[in-house]
């Protein structure tokens, strides 16, 4: 009887431990990508604008030209499996937001299917030099 | 049995296998054990995660778009500043407030709390230093400036538990010019080196549309641009700028103005000179006088070399012939330092203030008269001028030194130094420590201390400020009697006072200006009498000085119609029975006619041949009324048989009087006729002394004079 | 029931579990553990990569820190970081840190032991690579090298290049702004000049004719500054030049040093002059050569040639260096071309550290960082050894 018993306790007892472990989410390596994802997409957001280059193309009078730029510099900042969707908003005095332009895009639209695998970057950019004018850039990133 | 024994057996059997389960189950909790330290390993692992480079990129795209913001206002400000003069700090607050919402609104799921604040920063470049504070300061005009930005920002962003982060931002642009070819003395030259500095270092990519350089032109009397080429030396920031198609001769290339301008929009102005010098050399003869304290000059230095004092434009003379211009500079930057004890002795700060003044067409005659004071923002023009004093307190000095110069820090205010000048605009009474002054006029007709009504007759009444005796009115000008009573038909209207700076609460402190500008007139001993537009037009200037012994008027007359009536005034101030002794200098003799006034068999008492100067005192006080070259001249010009220098020793009402009136055409005489189209000028000066005789105007009448006008001398 | 069964039953049945147990336990978490594992390694790697773009390391110009002779030595770092004393912008590195790490530098460079040792990585290896934005190939798609040049000679006062612009996958880039200048000796006669800018076409070809005013001339050197969207740029340097026998150019801060080349001639040659080509496609007459600026280039390895310090050098982002020399006999004009960052600012991947080893688990991490002005792919391959 103790033998059943014991036998008994030790399989509560797994039961248990296996219970736990399915329920500790492992860490998933994805999850990592997302946030490396994001934090290359300002590294190179970043280094455009020091540079002047993402002023200067977001604010090109001629949108269509200043978005293919836009994309050309993306594409070659950006590692090549890396692939992207920017879209440019302009926020006026009232704070609604308007939509400039095409959505720039590159890569294959199935990278973006699963929402844990792309990432999201929001970067702001507040003139173009001469005065306030606003524009926030909303750039997702996903692995090839 | 059966049952005892099988029982017994089992407890025997169950006694001997108990170790075995301890084992097994100490077997079980190791197992255990292990499992849960695998999984509590993996737990500190995984949340071993750094969360500060998240909002790190948050934080650094804060900073960039408000490096944007802070840059962009400069540059807005320096531009406005550079081409119209105008700069409204105002804006920076408002702007920043738009932007920290903005992030707000851009940033929602990241709980962005961004605020800005004002900070200041002492920069140093070289041996230059400066504060900046208020956000946006500026120093400009001198041969090094700068134009910079401060402020701190506070950045909270709940998602990341990231509470209270403060960075500061500062961004500046520093020009310098070279000014050591000054020194040099070369008779031209070709370029000029200007340095350029940012806050992240010399500013490398500059071109010559990045500068500009004004020079002045004494063919037009104004700055011009002067066309040029920039080029980078090998020391980094450097640039030197040659002048494309001309030269340019001393001395002309003392008085350069640059205007930096960086790729950022950002400007600067330099100036190669701080300060414009000249002397003023006393021309009063000093062996007629027995003392020079009170001989203090109220001047104004206009644009181009003209100085003024007394309505007369002084000669200018100097062994260098050009006048530095004045820069393009707000007219509150300047600021005045005079010598006390000769041209060589150390220079002092003088009182001075910004006028405005214009060349006025009136009556086919032009006129300059004061528009009032200037607007501090507003540029030294054609028709600026700064005011201040000059004094020779001892007979010996015959020169002073004086030094315009100007300041750097574009937030300087007008100079408000201590002053006894003040104006209460409730009473309509001006203070200094000479004299106490009520404008009476339209919208104020009587004076509290004074027991007539003027109806609306402009004048001045003047009050001893020392015991508060009211000497009554000053007539600016009268024509005709009414009744018996003198001095019928005066100027009608209401006075302008100019005392505080436009746009401004920043007040005068040498001298306050009211104006009369009047088409009309009124017999001021007829309440119900109307004013009438038939008379003539009157346009009358009274500067009320702080620091002096003397009150200026200034008067012009023109005669619409011709009007016949007895006596014409260009003057007439009451005594309220205060002096007792009364004199005045005569014309054609140069002797002084001293005489007592008699109470006791009142009369309107004449004399001929006005001079310079009357006057009447007792002990206490003393008041004179002296009147320039020009004004004796107008005085006589109507008709000089009949110009006369006259007292009064009792008021129509009865009690004593004793005036002093000058009369172009005297009362006692037959009627006179003006015919339409007389007009005439004249300046007179009332001097406020301590009494005991009249020797002291006698003294400084000299001042007023045009013969004995003071010399200003151009130097190096 | 017979005990001695009972007992047998409960052992094996308690020996099964136990080792099912130890057995299947461990098996479980074995994702776990791989992924824990994956966790440490990226955090370490992570912080490796923040240490070496964000820091900038003790002393701030450890890079440029050298002897009197101009040499390095890696005792001189106290804490390793390459990022710009500088430049207070992040990601952007030293270029002189940077060339310690380019082991073929004349004037040292850091060893990969070493640094690991100061990082205090034992037990794990990494690999730094530095990505260029896009390459260049022929227009054959062959890499471009000694032996597969673009250049070649249309007759002997002209010249011809075709190259290809492409993304690191292969896609070609159109609308790829080329421009450059070139450098040409024949005898005593030497030339420069701006070759005329262009762009590359749809398929990201672009070719362009050069005319001499020098015949068939004995050196020739053409620099492309090759650009994308204003973004990035690549440099590609390509013809004959003398660098393998006269000296070997290297930049430390603002000071030129001159080193012993390959296979050094062994005669004495004068400086002419010295043109700087910049990261901004400019070119810059840098110095002029005095009586004193010559040397022997066998001279001892020990010591510099040659040196001169140019205030400002730096500021200008010098991408190449081009010394017109002449031989103290004979009065031969030689130009000698180098990029004083070797392996770097071109299309070729720049590398350090150990080899990945395959299927090791390494973890990989890339940022976009500038080096003079020039944006690269910086990759860090962790894995634990």
């Amino acid at each position: 009887m103790r033998v059943v018993e014991t036998i008994l306790a030790s399989i509560v007892i797994m039961v248990t431990l296996t219970f736990v472990n399915s329920v500790v989410i492992p860490p998933y390596s994805p999850r990592y990508e997302a946030t490396e994802l994001e934090k290359l997409g300002y590294n190179v957001l970043h280094n455009l604008e020091a540079r002047g280059i993402l002023t200067r193309y977001v604010y090109d009078p001629d949108i269509a030209k200043g978005q293919s730029l836009l994309r050309s510099a993306l594409m070659v900042s950006l590692p090549s499996d890396v692939y992207f969707n920017l879209t440019i908003y302009r926020l006026d005095e009232y704070g609604g937001l308007h939509m400039e332009g095409q959505n720039i895009f590159y890569g294959d639209p199935e990278a973006f299917q699963n929402p844990k695998l792309v990432s999201t970057v929001t970067y702001v950019l507040a003139s173009s030099g001469d005065y306030y004018d606003p524009r926030i850039l909303v750039l997702q990133l996903a692995r090839r | 049995m059966h049952f005892l024994k099988k029982t017994h057996r089992q407890c025997g059997s169950s006694r001997g296998e108990r170790g075995q389960f301890v084992i097994i189950a100490a077997l079980m909790m190791a197992i255990m054990i292990v499992s849960i330290a695998v999984v509590m390993y993996s737990t500190v692992s995984y949340y071993r995660y750094e969360s500060w480079e998240e909002y790190m990129g948050v934080v650094d795209n804060v900073m960039a778009g408000s490096k944007q913001v802070l840059v962009s206002m400069l540059a807005n400000y320096t531009k406005s500043f550079d081409e119209t003069g105008i700069a409204d700090k105002s804006v920076v607050g408002d702007m920043l407030l738009h932007w920290a919402t903005d992030l707000y609104r851009a940033f929602p799921g990241y709980g962005l709390n961004v605020s800005f604040s004002k900070r200041s920063a002492f920069i140093t470049v070289g041996s230059y230093n400066r504060w900046v504070n208020d956000f946006i300061k500026c120093y400009w005009h001198f041969p090094e400036g700068l134009s910079a930005i401060c402020a701190e920002a506070k950045i909270d962003a709940l998602k990341f538990g990231l509470y209270g982060y403060n960075t500061s931002a500062l961004y500046y642009l520093y020009a310098k010019v070279d000014i050591s070819y000054i020194a040099k003395n070369l008779d031209n030259i070709q370029n000029i080196n200007v340095t350029v500095i940012q806050e992240s270092g010399p500013a490398r990519d500059l071109t010559s549309s990045n500068f500009e350089v004004l020079r002045f032109d004494p063919s037009t009397n104004d700055w011009r641009a002067v066309d040029l080429i920039a080029n980078e030396t090998s020391d980094p920031g450097v640039y030197k700028l040659t002048f494309k198609s001309e030269n340019i001769a001393k001395p002309y290339y003392k008085w350069l103005l640059i205007t930096v301008r960086d790729n950022r929009g950002v400007r600067v102005r330099l100036c190669t000179y701080t300060y414009i010098e000249f002397e003023v050399e006393r021309k009063t003869p000093v062996s007629k006088m027995t003392s020079s304290a009170d001989e203090i000059y109220t001047l104004e230095c206009g644009i181009g070399g003209h100085w003024y004092w007394n309505g007369k434009e002084l000669t200018v003379e100097g062994d260098i012939t050009i006048m530095p211009p004045f820069p393009p500079v707000p007219i509150k930057q300047f600021r005045v330092n005079v010598t006390q004890t000769g041209s060589s002795s150390q220079l002092v700060a003088s009182p001075c203030q910004y006028e405005i003044w214009d060349k006025v067409t009136w009556h086919n005659k032009t006129i300059e008269v004061p528009r009032g004071l200037a607007e501090p923002w507003a540029r030294f023009n054609v028709s600026s001028r700064i005011v201040f004093q000059v004094k020779f307190p001892q007979l010996t000095i015959q020169k002073q030194r004086v030094r315009i110069y100007w300041l750097d820090d574009l937030d300087a205010e007008p100079y408000q130094g201590p002053s006894d000048l003040t104006y209460d605009s409730a009473t309509f009474t001006a203070n200094t420590n000479r004299y106490r002054v009520e404008f009476i006029g339209v919208g104020h007709t009587q004076s509290p201390t004074y027991p007539y009504d003027y109806y609306g007759v402009a004048a001045l009444v003047m009050i001893n400020p020392s015991n508060g005796l009211c000497f009554g009115p000053w007539n600016l000008h009268a024509f005709g009697i009414s009744g018996g009573s003198l001095a019928a038909w005066r100027p009608y209207g209401q006075w302008q006072i100019k005392y505080w700076y436009v746009n401004s609460t920043k007040r005068a402190v040498v001298r306050l200006i009211a104006i009369l500008n009047s088409t009309q007139v009124k017999n001021v001993y007829d309440a119900s009498g109307r004013p009438r537009s038939d008379y003539y037009d009157t346009y009358a200037v009274v500067f009320i000085t702080a620091n002096v012994k003397y009150l200026q008027v200034d008067v012009h007359i023109y005669w619409k119609q011709s009007k016949t009536d007895d006596g014409l005034w260009f003057a007439t101030i009451m005594g309220n029975g205060g002096p007792t002794n009364y004199a005045f200098l005569n014309y054609t003799t140069g002797s002084v006619g001293s005489y007592q006034y008699n109470y006791r068999d009142p009369r309107h008492r004449e004399y001929k041949y006005p001079g310079y100067w009357a006057a009447h005192w007792n002990d206490q006080f003393g008041r004179g009324l002296i009147l320039n070259d020009i004004s004796v001249q107008n005085l006589r010009s109507i008709n000089a048989n009949r110009t006369r220098f006259s007292v009064t020793e009792r008021a129509p009402s009865g009690a004593n009087q004793g005036s002093l009136e000058f009369e172009a055409v005297n009362c006692g005489g037959d009627v006179y006729t003006t015919y339409a189209g007389l007009s005439y000028g004249y300046a007179l000066a009332m001097w406020m002394y301590d009494g005991g005789s009249y020797a002291e105007v006698n003294t400084y009448y000299y001042m007023f004079l045009e013969t004995y006008a003071p010399k200003i001398w151009l130097c190096e | 029931m017979n005990p001695v069964f009972d007992h047998i039953l409960a052992m094996v049945v308690v020996s099964v579990m136990f080792i099912s147990a130890v057995v299947i336990l461990p098996q479980m978490n074995a994702g776990n553990f791989k992924a824990v594992e994956q966790q440490q390694l990226r955090n370490i790697a992570l912080n490796l990569f923040n240490a070496m773009l964000l820091d900038t390391g003790y002393p701030v110009d450890w890079g440029s820190r050298v002897n009197r002779t101009f040499y390095f030595y890696p005792s001189v770092v106290e804490r390793f970081g390459l990022a710009s004393y500088m430049d207070p912008t992040l990601y952007v590195l030293d270029p002189d840190k940077v060339q310690r790490l380019n082991i073929y530098n004349p004037l040292g460079y850091l060893p990969y032991e070493y640094l690991k040792s100061i990082l205090n990585l034992q037990g794990y290896g990494f690999s730094f690579r530095l990505v260029p934005p896009f390459n260049v190939t022929n227009v054959n798609g062959t890499k471009i090298d000694e032996k597969h040049t673009p250049l070649s000679y249309v007759d002997s006062t002209t010249l011809k290049y075709a190259l290809k612009v492409v993304h690191l996958d292969g896609r070609p880039i159109p609308n790829a702004k080329v421009e450059g200048f070139i450098f040409y000796s024949k005898g005593k006669d030497f030339s420069l000049g701006p070759l005329s800018p262009t762009v590359t076409n749809a398929s990201g070809i672009c070719s362009q004719i050069i005319r001499l005013t020098l015949s068939s001339p004995d050196y020739v050197m053409v620099i492309l500054r090759i650009s994308v969207a204003d973004v990035a740029a690549i440099l590609v340097t390509m013809g004959r030049d003398a660098s393998v026998y006269v000296a070997d150019i290297n930049v430390v801060g603002d000071t030129v040093v001159l080193t012993k080349a390959k296979n050094p001639s062994n005669e004495d040659v004068k400086i002419v002059s010295i043109y700087v080509y910049t990261t901004d496609g400019e070119t810059v007459s840098l110095y002029n050569g005095t009586k004193d600026d010559h040397f022997n280039t066998g001279k001892s390895p020990r010591f510099a040639l040659w040196n001169k310090t140019f205030d400002g050098l730096r500021d200008l982002n010098p991408a190449i260096l081009i010394f017109d020399f002449s031989a103290v006999e004979g009065g031969r004009r030689e130009i000698v071309v180098a990029g004083p960052y070797k392996n770097l600012l071109s299309y070729n991947v720049f590398e350090y550290g150990g080899k990945v080893p395959v299927g090791s688990g390494a973890v990989k991490l890339q940022r976009n960082v500038l080096i003079e002005n020039m944006i690269y792919t910086a990759e860090l391959w962790v894995w634990k050894e």
